[in-house]
């Protein structure tokens, strides 16, 4: 391979026998990353991320149909109302509110594109800020993007506008002006449509600015002022995406400007709760059998809440959590959708099986079990399979019921006071996930809460749970789970656990049924039985009414014994919040008490932190104040941060002699300072005479100053400017 | 405070401790007694504090952000108050009594005898000092090493540290006036304990304090006062310094990198890019990437650092190098999306290697842009490196979510040789050897009379710069002095020696208000007479 230092170049060419012209013979030869896509786990990954994919994908979708049809309908309106609009020079605008994080919503603005292509007009210009930095490149990629928009359709379309359109090709970009497009559209819809079309054919000229806040907005105002004067003969309609507010287009419109524009405000969901729904609907489900572990997840929401608020950030992150989870692994094809595990499992070798035998959450496991079946486990490979296989399937079980519990709880908690344990269903998976949730002190104090709440609320939250429950069941009965249950040699011998999963879920319905059932009905009873209570009260109370200290006391005493007396909806209402707690505690273990929960939740956390949030500034510093942390020399032992040693790289000493200084360092002093450092046991005189130590110095001044904590300075000489504190 | 405390351990599991709260409770010493000194702040000290808990309880906290692995930010962003001439000439010190007395010790013990020596009263009040405290306050952190990590917040935390600091002040004022020789305490307090000079509490005032006097505060030696060698001549010989067990330890170090390339080729396959960081060069380590993984692909690599790149030559070497079409479209957007389709027709992975992507050239927003929007196509996978500690700036949350970067610690301690080549380092370049090469090798060019009529222009310079308006030589004087020499006969004939000076800009033609035309050499007058001394001696 040649060299890639140059003095005449920067850029350089290693075409790699890739030729354009032969290109189809050789392909399959060239894609580099055809070794990965042997693995098992790549495969798996790959499975696994295209069905994530396409389930976000319809979320999408989802989320944006309805606000995409606002807006359509919106314009639409716009189109047919243009023809009696007498107000002269008003250009009909749509505002959308995005989130702060507009990367996100680039998706958004291109469904609505191609929805307004179909149901609209084929006539839609986007604009970047930064294809406008001129009104001019803003005006010529807008009419040239309008023109040819309807092209692009056309050519598809039908080939009766080939000619046509191709001449139009020759549309240069610095023809296209309003004047241009005047023409334009007149040529095609005003002249044209008497003949053959009725009037109501024209269509609509569409221009979407998706970063409103980082135009120029006096460019902008020029650009409104310019389309206001052809509104009158050209139907246009412009479309902001707007980040911050609807203010922001007031502040960066004068009043001249605003009165130009008829402005209709549409609100796009805010980010957070956006991620909650990619979160919920689609990482947080037992659908995909890809989990994080409560750490990493925690990760993810930080940074998304502290750090950039962008969903597709979240969503590449723990993509990347999956690739990380992935990697190299082959045990970790078992990860998979319970379907297809079976075939996982029949395809790992000896030595993967030796190393699922190697993962921690196996030994848990393994001391419970009698001697027999220990040796089985560890001697026979197929004994083993099936135990894995078990196992796993009780895995799936397990987080299909952990999910469930996660939403029930949720439903149940959200209202209560103060939010001890979360709002969301995210937080509420990362405490539970974290630890053992039930016994910790929120959760209590919530049940404690929950048995205070009245009838119609209790009822409502019952009534919300079942449908979770219900959503849950559906979403599971279509890929139900066929298992074969094996029960060869000695599997009875091994401990089962309660069953989890869909029979669970299943009871838990029943149950909740009959509960809600069970409160309605109580709730004549009770309310009867509280009301007599009352009156008979209050017939004390009216008897009392002159009584004297004692008898207060004496009737306060009766009523609390008279509470004491449970009414048929307390009583089921605590029972109910008993079997609640049983239910959790059930399952709403977290994932790391489970046997072989390392192949289904990843939780590498620190390793992945490195990746996904990166620390250059940390690195160097850790670098070049204690480079044994790279090195791992014997040498260079530093009893703090801020000592300095004659062994340490030159760099290293140059960075740290250049901290003591102020804004503005002496070279001269700095070479004195290093040299000391590096011959200390020699004269000034003789030191500074060392060209070595020059050179030394020079290079480590050098490096420094590519590293940028240093600049020349032109303020005194041999002086350099420091450029950090 | 406490009982948050405890909420978090609950949250949290048991061997992750909160990084955050430990940090915001950690004050260093020297601002708690800068306030207590101060009693005007005090209520501002008082406000924060109390906003801070309020902070604490209503906003949720990043929680696994911030790990225990994490370098401090106060290490980084350290904050000196104050500056003094002596410090780098301190710091020097310390080092060398340190490393000859003793290797292997507490440097600070040993450095405060050393540099107190000549007054050893100071040590005994020292000493004094840190008996009372000791006495005096039971809290853990007596002594000032401010370093966060061993702040214990035992169950009076910050009564007793708030008294311990009171009595600090108070012994300090006791100090200051029994003791005359308190103004040579203070002064030596800067290297008796450093931590105490860093603050991360940064007060407005103190950056004001710190930058507003223009006067720059370091001594006036210049590096004139060395008997500068030809540096830029053995720079290339003599090989970067790097001790042999440093030499084995890198060598060890990079080879772990090549373990990644595995992961950086899968990583990349499911388009995030990959971004290199850590001090040393990248450069071999990504040509190791390239030979091993890129023989039989399209790759192109981009030096970031060459000094006369532009995002053109990067998007032609595409487009026309290596897809071979005629010409570039000057939109950026359409070259963009010309590649893509045509990468995408082609079936073809083009990689991207960009060795510095913060390199000069690429610092701006418009290069960035191009290359985000390039790294963000399908069919085109970028590995970038960067080294400036400023880089991640350079980056916009639109262009970051283009880039889709992993990041990827790759700390080589190898030498910047290729990445440094092009720049004049500072040091070459304030000592003038290659201004003073150059003008050896024009000066030779010269005639002889042309040689005359320039060292009369040198000698001139010398002698008169001192002068406090110094205007340079009046070409009249110039006319008069080589005819003397008989260097030029007439006017014409000087003027037409000078145009060559004047092209390699060796002289400089000034103005004045009289409209006379005064002659100046744009070069040091130290360097002159380096320059001067050696002619002298060739002759």
């Amino acid at each position: 391979m040649e060299s890639t230092t140059s003095v005449s170049k920067g850029v350089f060419l290693f075409s790699n026998g890739f030729k354009k012209t032969k290109h189809s013979k050789k392909k399959p030869k060239r894609n580099p990353f055809e070794s990965l896509s042997k693995d098992s786990w790549y495969k798996t990954f790959k499975y696994n991320w295209n069905v994530v994919e396409n389930q976000l994908k319809e979320l999408h979708e989802q989320t944006y149909s309805i606000l995409l049809n606002d807006i359509v309908s919106y314009v639409k309106l716009v189109n047919q109302e243009h023809e009696y609009s007498t107000l002269e020079g008003i250009i009909p605008s749509a505002t959308l509110l995005t989130g702060v994080n507009q990367p996100d919503y680039v998706n958004q603005f291109l469904a609505l594109i191609d929805r307004i292509r179909e149901d609209v007009t084929p006539h839609v210009a986007l604009i970047n800020s930064q294809d406008a930095q001129t009104v001019k490149h803003l005006v010529e990629s807008a009419v040239w993007q309008l023109i040819h928009g309807q092209d692009v359709l056309d050519n598809s379309a039908n080939d009766s506008f080939e000619k046509d359109s191709s001449e139009r090709f020759k549309l240069k970009k610095n023809q296209c002006t309003l004047k241009t497009l005047l023409n334009w559209y007149q040529a095609k819809y005003v002249k044209q449509s008497p003949k053959k079309y009725k009037p109501v054919a024209k269509k609509t000229l569409v221009i979407i600015m998706p970063d409103f806040e980082s135009f120029n907005c006096n460019i902008l105002q020029d650009f409104v002022m310019i389309i206001s004067s052809y509104v009158q003969s050209l139907p246009l309609v412009l479309i902001f995406g707007v980040a911050t507010s609807v203010s922001a287009l007031h502040k960066s419109f004068p009043y001249h400007v605003s009165s130009k524009l008829l402005i209709k405000v549409f609100h796009s969901h805010p980010s957070h709760v956006y991620m909650n729904q990619v979160l919920e609907n689609i990482f947080l489900s037992h659908t995909s059998p890809f989990h994080l572990s409560g750490k990493a997840f925690e990760l993810m929401t930080d940074v998304f809440l502290f750090y950039d608020f962008s969903v597709t950030g979240l969503i590449q992150s723990i993509k990347y959590c999956m690739i990380d989870h992935y990697y190299g692994d082959n045990i970790k094809s078992l990860c998979c959708v319970p379907e297809q595990l079976d075939e996982a499992i029949n395809n790992l070798t000896k030595d993967d099986l030796e190393n699922i035998r190697q993962l921690l959450s196996f030994r848990p496991f393994l001391e419970v079990q009698d001697c027999e079946t220990k040796i089985g486990l560890f001697e026979d490979d197929n004994f083993f399979r099936e135990i894995l296989s078990k196992e796993i399937n009780k895995l799936h079980d397990y987080v299909h019921s952990f999910y469930l519990c996660i939403r029930l709880l949720s439903t149940f908690v959200k209202d209560l006071p103060k939010n001890t344990l979360g709002k969301t269903v995210r937080e509420l998976y990362a405490k539970c996930s974290l630890e053992c949730v039930t016994s910790t002190q929120p959760f209590k104090e919530c049940m404690q809460l929950l048995n205070f709440q009245s009838q119609i609320k209790l009822g409502e939250t019952i009534k919300a749970a079942l449908k979770d429950v219900n959503t849950c069941l559906q979403v599971t009965s279509p890929i139900k789970p066929l298992r074969s249950t094996p029960s060869k040699n000695n599997i009875h011998n091994i401990t089962l656990k309660n069953d989890l999963g869909q029979d669970f879920a299943k009871t838990i319905k029943i149950h909740l049924m009959t509960f809600l059932r069970q409160i309605e009905n109580a709730s004549n009873d009770a309310s009867v039985f509280t009301n007599t209570d009352m009156d008979t009260e209050n017939d004390l109370d009216n008897v009392n009414i002159p009584g004297n200290r004692y008898k207060l006391k004496e009737k306060l005493l009766r009523a609390t014994r008279v509470e004491k007396i449970q009414s048929e909806y307390e009583m089921i209402r605590a029972r109910f919040v008993c079997y609640l707690e049983e239910v959790f505690t059930k399952s709403l273990q977290p994932p790391h008490t489970q046997t072989f929960h390392e192949i289904l939740f990843f939780s590498d956390v620190a390793n992945v932190k490195k990746q996904i949030v990166g620390s250059p500034r940390g690195a160097l510093h850790t670098a070049l104040s204690n480079p044994i942390h790279y090195l791992q020399c014997t040498c260079c032992h530093l009893s703090s941060v801020d000592s300095i040693s004659d062994t340490l790289p030159d760099v290293s000493i140059a960075y740290k002699l250049h901290r003591e200084c102020g804004k503005h360092i002496n070279l001269y002093d700095w070479l004195q300072a290093f040299a000391a450092v590096l011959r200390p046991d020699e004269d000034d005189e003789d030191r500074y005479k060392d060209v070595n130590i020059q050179v030394r110095f020079t290079r480590a001044v050098s490096e420094l100053q590519f590293l940028g904590f240093i600049k020349s300075s032109k303020r005194k000489t041999d002086h350099v400017m420091r450029l950090t504190w | 405070m406490d009982h948050l405390e405890d909420n978090d351990e609950i949250l949290v599991s048991p061997e992750y401790t909160p990084k955050r709260l430990t940090r915001n409770r950690t004050k260093p010493k020297k601002y708690d007694e800068f306030l207590d000194m101060t009693p005007v702040k005090r209520k501002n000290y008082a406000y924060v504090e109390s906003s801070d808990e309020e902070i604490q309880e209503n906003t949720p906290k990043p929680k696994v952000l911030f790990g225990n692995d994490d370098v401090d930010g106060q290490d980084i962003f350290k904050f000196k108050s104050r500056h003094t001439k002596n410090d780098l000439y301190n710091k020097a010190k310390a080092v060398v009594s340190s490393s000859i007395n003793s290797p292997m010790k507490t440097p600070r013990k040993k450095l405060l005898q050393k540099v107190n020596e000549a007054t050893p009263r100071h040590v005994v009040n020292i000493m004094k000092k840190k008996i009372i405290q000791a006495v005096h306050s039971n809290s853990s952190d007596s002594d000032f090493s401010g370093s966060s990590s061993d702040f214990i917040p035992d169950k009076s935390g910050d009564e007793s540290s708030s008294s311990s600091s009171g009595t600090d002040s108070e012994v300090e004022e006791e100090e200051g006036i029994s003791k005359k020789g308190n103004v040579q305490i203070t002064k030596h307090r800067n290297n008796r304990s450093k931590p105490k000079d860093t603050e991360y509490f940064v007060t407005p005032d103190n950056y004001f304090m710190m930058n507003s006097s223009k006067k720059i505060t370091t001594s006036d030696h210049t590096l004139a006062r060395l008997k500068m060698m030809n540096i830029n001549e053995n720079m290339k010989e003599v090989a970067a310094h790097m001790s042999e067990l440093h030499r084995d330890k890198v060598g060890d170090l990079v080879q772990t990198y090549d373990q990644l390339f595995d992961k950086w080729l899968y990583v990349l396959s499911e388009n995030f890019n990959v971004i290199l960081y850590g001090i040393g060069s990248k450069r071999a380590v990504l040509q190791r990437f390239q030979t091993e993984k890129f023989q039989d692909t399209p790759c192109i690599v981009v030096n970031g650092f060459f000094p006369s790149l532009t995002i053109k030559n990067i998007l032609e070497t595409v487009v026309i190098d290596f897809l071979e079409n005629t010409h570039v479209p000057s939109n950026i957007g359409d070259v963009v999306s010309l590649i893509e389709a045509q990468l995408d027709e082609l079936g073809v992975d083009l990689f991207l290697i960009v060795h510095n992507i913060d390199g000069n050239m690429l610092r701006n927003s418009k290069a960035q842009s191009v290359l985000a929007s390039l790294a963000q196509l399908k069919n085109v996978h970028l590995i970038a490196t960067i080294d400036h500690i400023n880089a991640p700036l350079l980056w916009d949350h639109s262009k970051l979510s283009k880039f889709n970067f992993t990041w990827w610690d790759v700390t080589t301690f190898l030498p910047y040789v290729d990445e440094t080549s092009y720049e004049n380092s500072l040091m070459t370049q304030r000592s003038g050897a290659l201004q003073l090469s150059s003008l050896k090798s024009v000066f030779q060019s010269l005639t002889s009379n042309a040689k005359g009529i320039f060292e009369i222009i040198i000698q001139y310079q010398l002698e008169n710069q001192k002068q406090v308006h110094y205007q340079g030589l009046p070409f009249k004087d110039l006319y008069s002095k080589a005819r003397e020499q008989f260097l030029v006969s007439s006017d014409l004939a000087l003027r037409a020696q000078l145009t060559e000076f004047l092209d390699h800009k060796l002289v400089k033609i000034k103005r004045t208000l009289d409209g006379s035309e005064n002659l100046v050499i744009p070069i040091e007058s130290s360097l002159l007479q380096q320059f001067l001394d050696q002619q002298i001696k060739i002759q």
